[in-house]
């Protein structure tokens, strides 16, 4: 947990918020464009800047495909190493490109976390019970908080049985926030498609969940009747 | 909230609208019964995902991580971060820069012209050059590799024998004992007799057999040298068997090369042949009496040495010339007409009808004869170099005078 000062800076609505967008824009009398020229030639204030303007966005990207908050911490912290080593070299010249590019360095991050856990088998994939993501959340909302532990392993999942693109636009628009014309904007895809992955993507996920609650629910029905088994067996003591 | 209240008929757009508007429930309760019960748990869940907008990541991490960002950007900037770097303890790939999925229409971007020529000192161009230091250096070495590669098989004649002769000497070098090294110099030196005869059979340049028979005789003499450090015993044997074996075979072979040979091609391979115990011709002297005839003069040249032939010829500068007065097995006199300066030649050999043949640049003595009457002497069978004598005689007949420009 945070000490506060740095999750009300992180959190600070920048001013041209858009409604239904991740909450944080770049401030309008700061072009994109400039900043990001200049972190191109390395100027740290621009760095600065790009970092703390995504680092929420990164973070909660690699939170909703790795389910954990270190395993997030370290998918976070390799994706913003990749975007200082490769800053001068890409061609993104607008907030939009800049964030599909980034995401793309987060999502073979991400890629390279899943081939390392099955390079390492002994590596639990499930969560541990201290390993839950949300060592910061909203302070305002501890009911959230509470409702997503419950749910957020199995939903991360049932997220990883998506096929690539389902998952990447149920967590651009679900999970980041994105409007459908930005993730549109972003895949390089018409609007209607993007809605039509939406859709498959939840209703897939909501298929996914049911079954494993349903799988859940066997399993500790045949727990049950295993128990009652015994019992019978052993008889009633006299 | 109107547009709420209308939503569209398909399921895809009526989800998208009512995730994209935060309807109240009153536009959920709108929805048709049979869309309601299928947007309903989508949009539950959408709500579950919408809650990791709230999750933040810890201000000590997030600290952290921006000092040590800031830390590698200024190491950039100085030019002293590897691409390959990674303070995670990772090593990163190109791939990781270039991420295929989601496709990112901002790579079809074009760069602007004047960025380069605006940033004079850019992190870009060190990464860059960078790069281009690496890719040249992997190309250097896949071709390296490729040329190592290709010179193992190379052939005497080739441009890429030299390479192969190099490999072979770093592999000798580095034997592990005498024997072993005796063996490699064997085996050099029977893949150098096979291109030897590959070169004789498919009458290769001059040049190809020359550089075959060099490495051949080479690797013979260095092969005998290692083996007279092996100790007497198991290895010594093998490998002075091998060698015998291996001489024979050479000394059959360039017997048989010999008659396909031209005339500086028989000289060399006949000192082969010497090297490896044949008894061949050698020169040991030659000596020039020079004489005026009408119109010019005329060297009558002694040679001495063993092995001559019947049927031995004159050679000077490696070719057939003069005339052969008389042969014996240790001595030729032959005559010659003078050139223009009157001197002698000074590469003077004898031929012989086997084709073994040897020259020899010492001359014993030079001197002009005062009575300027050559003298000669002949033997039966002997031969006519240029045909500049048509007599032949013995050593003892009349001298011949051969007509100058004969």
């Amino acid at each position: 947990m945070g000490n506060g000062r740095h999750t009300k800076e992180y959190r600070t609505p920048l001013a041209g918020e858009a409604a239904g967008g991740t909450g944080y824009t770049w401030p309008p009398d700061l072009p994109f464009g400039p900043t990001l020229e200049r972190a191109r030639q390395l100027d740290q204030t621009a760095i600065s800047m790009l970092y703390r303007r995504f680092l929420p966005i990164v973070y909660r990207y690699a939170l909703a495909q790795v389910g954990a908050a270190p395993q997030a911490e370290d998918v976070t912290s390799e994706t913003f190493y990749a975007m200082v080593d490769g800053i001068a070299s890409t061609r993104a010249e607008d907030e939009s490109s800049f964030t599909a590019w980034l995401l793309g360095i987060a999502h073979n991050k991400v890629a390279r976390h899943y081939r390392a856990l099955r390079a390492r088998p002994e590596i639990p994939l499930t969560l541990a019970e201290d390993a839950q993501p949300f060592t910061v959340a909203d302070e305002a909302d501890p009911q959230a908080v509470v409702a997503i532990r419950e749910r957020w392993s199995e939903i991360v999942d049932a997220l990883r049985l998506l096929t690539e693109e389902q998952r990447t636009v149920v967590v651009y628009r679900c999970a980041l926030g994105y409007s459908t014309a930005e993730v549109a904007g972003m895949l390089g895809k018409p609007e209607n498609a993007v809605r039509g992955l939406q859709f498959r993507a939840l209703a897939s996920l909501s298929r996914h969940l049911a079954a494993a609650e349903q799988r859940q629910t066997d399993q500790s029905g045949e727990k049950r009747n295993g128990k009652d088994k015994e019992r019978r067996s052993y008889g009633t003591p006299r | 909230m109107e547009r709420q209240d209308r939503l569209p008929d398909s399921l895809p757009d009526s989800l998208d609208a009512l995730l994209s508007s935060q309807p109240s429930a009153r536009a959920r309760w709108s929805l048709p019964e049979s869309q309601r019960e299928e947007l309903e748990p989508l949009l539950d869940l959408a709500g579950d995902l919408a809650l990791v907008r709230n999750v933040l990541p810890a201000s000590t991490f997030a600290d952290d991580l921006e000092a040590r960002l800031l830390a590698r950007a200024r190491r950039h900037a100085i030019g002293a971060v590897s691409i390959l770097e990674d303070d995670a303890g990772d090593v990163d790939t190109d791939a990781d820069y270039a991420p295929t999925i989601p496709a990112i229409p901002a790579l079809a971007i074009p760069d602007r012209p004047s960025r380069g020529a605006s940033r004079p000192a850019s992190g870009s161009r060190r990464v860059s050059w960078r790069v281009w230091t690496s890719l040249a250096a992997i190309i250097l070495l896949a071709l390296t590799i490729t040329t190592f590669t290709v010179a193992a098989n190379a052939s005497p004649g080739s441009a890429l024998y030299g390479v192969r002769r190099w490999q072979e000497d770093a592999r000798t070098n580095l034997a592990m004992s005498d024997a072993d090294r005796a063996k490699l110099h064997i085996q050099y030196a029977t893949d150098a007799l096979d291109a030897l005869d590959a070169a004789v059979a498919q009458h290769a340049e001059a040049h190809v057999y020359d550089e075959a028979l060099g490495r051949f005789t080479d690797e013979l003499r260095q092969a005998n040298e290692a083996l007279a450090l092996v100790p007497a015993g198991g290895d010594h044997d093998t490998v002075s068997v091998s060698l015998e074996n291996l001489r024979a075979r050479g000394r059959r072979d360039l017997r048989a090369a010999l008659p396909s040979l031209d005339w500086p091609g028989r000289i060399t391979t006949t000192s082969a042949l010497g090297s490896l115990g044949e008894p061949v011709l050698t020169l040991t002297q030659v000596s020039g009496v020079r004489s005026s005839v009408p119109g010019g003069h005329i060297w009558t040249i002694t040679i001495t040495g063993s092995g001559f032939q019947n049927g031995a010829l004159l050679l000077v500068r490696q070719q057939p010339t003069g005339h052969v007065v008389s042969v014996t097995s240790t001595q030729m006199v032959a005559q010659l007409t003078a050139g223009e300066d009157n001197s002698l030649p000074h590469d003077i050999g004898v031929g012989n009808p086997d084709n073994t043949a040897a020259t020899t640049t010492y001359i014993a003595s030079e001197h002009e004869n005062d009575d300027d009457t050559p003298r000669a002497t002949g033997t039966p069978g002997g031969n006519h170099g240029s045909g500049e004598c048509e007599n032949e005689s013995h050593s003892d007949d009349p001298p011949c005078t051969p007509t100058p420009g004969h």
